[in-house]
């Protein structure tokens, strides 16, 4: 579906932002040099705790707050362009948010609020825009005559529906999905993802899609990215990615992910994740995930993994592949497989070494039952 | 909806004022001075000059009823432009803006508003514009109040991802949501405004002898309470009566608000 158009390029991409704590100021880290890239018609799903910076990228990326490194467009570097300029780059890049009920101005009817991308960047008249409005509200499977109603009128799933109709109107070529499913119960989450994937195939769009859902993710994506603290410590093709996690963070992830078969869900090794996600203000050193590491060397405490080409596709950041027992690209649940033998100082042995709680990674599977 | 009944009738009362007094309400009559009410041929009795009270109430309630839309309006004009910018904008603008309400709040209202119509001098334009003035802040306060509510709801955000410019997104998405808690505050403004200009009035700081408000009416029969205390309590019980029916009003106008949604 995809081909090699890249529609969207980030380089380097950072946020970070002014915090005052206890007196002193000081900065927070959120997104820490980020290279993603998207293809034309392509989804890239973009996984990763609360707090990993996923939103904070999205919002980056639409300039809704302000971001340094590069943001390419159609392969034009559009993050130096004055806010004047750059508002005629936008509706090539629109975005969905994640809560539909506050989405919408509640004293704009449906279809004023549909109306106004084309009031801000075409010069469309009113019967024209009307015209359009129930072309897109037909495409997201509402009725045109809905667009003289007000927002509270709908359910969830609708105001959704209509939250992406606005994003459409203009004909993008990306869309951002912050999270655009997640506050949805799971049938209208099918319904909606379900539609995205009909836009994607009749209108050409492509997806940054935002979910800590794994299962969503899985099913929509071509392609995924795993954030952790503001990095990306892994990308690959989804299959590879669900098949063989390169980068303990991700394999952490998809074992938290329950099994419908209690049987199989006992059987599987669950590797636990230590303690909470690091403050971002005070990023650990190394490899920002190390503290919580179930395989964390002594190397990792001190230098920051490089890039590894995994064969299969995409890339990790983990000294796995590089030191110890050098993985190479091999998944990691060639290690666990393995169990104690491996050898690493830190070798999973199916019990936590520290004394503190050990949790699984709750936060990640609240909607994937 | 009690109020607004009773704030109609009163509307409709000062509108129809001058054609349906029984007397010309400045007319003296030295032969009839301080009659009781029920005298004949002056239903609510006279005044120390003999000044038919029921005409001067008709006529006052007219002048009390302007002056509150006036303080009302002009507190209006003046907050809700400079509480948006000071929501929406927020940095040094909302910093200076808050420093001046915050130091304008410090003082009583009344008492602020003496000061500005003393150095005005006494009228009741001018006594107006003192109110107006001095409830400013308020209105200041509950506007970027709601402002900074509003600002962080999603759709602001969606707006601006939209490439919405700054001024329609005050006028399109901020203002007519701010609307709802404004009309509430205004209606219970204007009840303090009437309150406020009856006070100025009472020490002669608002509308000038011989023309009549409520709150001029008591200042005159201050004198003489003791010999004719209906004097007094004609206008005091109209003063009571319409800053209730205010009150009531924007209570009412936030209880239906709160079941129909924003709307």
């Amino acid at each position: 579906m995809s081909t090699d158009k890249i529609v969207m390029q980030t380089e380097d991409l950072k946020v970070s932002f002014p915090v005052r704590r206890a007196g002193h100021s000081t900065t927070v880290q959120a997104v820490r040099g980020v290279d993603i890239t998207l293809r034309a018609g392509e989804t890239l799903g973009l996984v990763g705790e609360s707090g990993s910076g996923k939103s904070t990228l999205a919002r980056a990326l639409m300039r809704l707050i302000p971001s340094e490194g590069t943001v390419k467009l159609d392969g034009r570097d559009v993050s130096g362009l004055k806010p004047g300029a750059f508002r005629k780059e936008r509706k090539r890049i629109q975005m969905v948010f994640q809560d539909p009920y506050s989405s919408l101005n509640p004293s704009l009817t449906v279809g004023a609020s549909i109306a106004e991308p084309l009031k801000v960047h075409t010069k469309l008249s009113a019967a024209e825009r009307a015209e359009r409005i129930s072309e897109v509200l037909a495409l997201v499977g509402l009725n045109a005559d809905y667009a003289d109603r007000y927002p509270d009128e709908f359910s969830g799933g609708q105001r959704q529906r209509v939250a992406i109709a606005r994003a459409i109107v203009l004909n993008p070529e990306i869309l951002v999905c912050d999270e655009a499913v997640s506050a949805l119960d799971v049938s209208t989450q099918n319904q909606v993802i379900n539609l995205l994937e009909e836009l994607r195939d009749k209108i050409g769009l492509s997806y940054l899609f935002i979910s800590h859902d794994l299962a969503v993710v899985r099913h929509i994506s071509d392609y995924v990215a795993v954030m952790y603290l503001g990095e990306i410590v892994e990308e690959g093709p989804v299959d590879r990615i669900f098949g063989a996690a390169a980068h303990p963070y991700t394999q952490v992830l998809l074992n938290a992910v329950p099994v419908p078969d209690p049987v199989a869900q006992r059987a599987t090794t669950k590797l636990l994740l230590r303690g909470d996600i690091p403050d971002p203000t005070n990023p650990p050193s190394g490899c920002a995930f190390h503290q919580r590491c179930p395989f964390a060397m002594e190397i990792c405490a001190q230098k920051a993994p490089p890039k590894v080409e995994i064969p299969g596709g995409g890339v990790a950041k983990c000294h796995l592949h590089t030191s110890g027992p050098v993985l190479a690209g091999r998944a990691i649940s060639s290690l666990t497989e393995a169990g104690t033998e491996t050898g690493i100082g830190a070798a999973y042995d199916g019990t936590p070494k520290s004394t503190l709680p050990a949790v699984a990674v709750s936060g990640n599977l609240e909607s994937s039952l | 909806m009690a109020g607004l009944a009773i704030l109609c009738i009163l509307a409709v009362v000062a509108i129809v004022a001058p054609w349906i007094t029984p007397y010309d309400p400045n007319a003296t009559d030295l032969n009839t001075v301080l009659l009781q009410p029920g005298a004949p041929g002056h239903l609510l009795g006279t005044d120390e000059l003999g000044r038919d009270v029921a005409s001067r109430l008709l006529v006052g309630g007219r002048v009390s009823l302007i002056a509150a839309l006036q303080g009302t309006g002009i507190a209006l004009v003046i907050g809700v432009p400079l509480g948006l910018v000071s929501g929406f904008f927020g940095a040094w603008v909302d910093k200076v803006i808050m420093f001046v309400t915050d130091a304008l709040m410090s003082f009583p209202a009344l008492l602020l508003a003496m000061a500005i119509a003393g150095i005005l001098g006494p009228n009741l334009t001018n006594a107006m514009t003192a109110i107006g003035l001095s409830t400013a802040p308020r209105a200041i306060r509950l506007v970027r109040g709601s402002v900074l509510g509003i600002r962080e709801e999603t759709y602001i955000e969606a707006a601006r991802s939209i490439g919405t410019p700054s001024y329609q997104i005050v006028f399109r998405h901020i203002l007519p949501n701010v609307l709802a808690p404004l009309v509430v505050f205004a209606a219970i403004l204007a009840g303090t405004v009437m309150l406020i200009e009856a006070g100025l009035s009472f020490i002669g700081l608002g509308v000038q002898p011989p023309e009549a408000s409520w709150g001029a009416m008591l200042g005159s029969a201050f004198t003489y309470i003791s010999r004719s205390p209906w004097l007094a309590v004609f206008p005091g019980v109209c003063i009571a009566i319409s800053v209730l029916a205010l009150n009531v009003l924007g209570d009412g106008v936030r209880d239906s608000i709160g079941k129909k949604v924003r709307r």
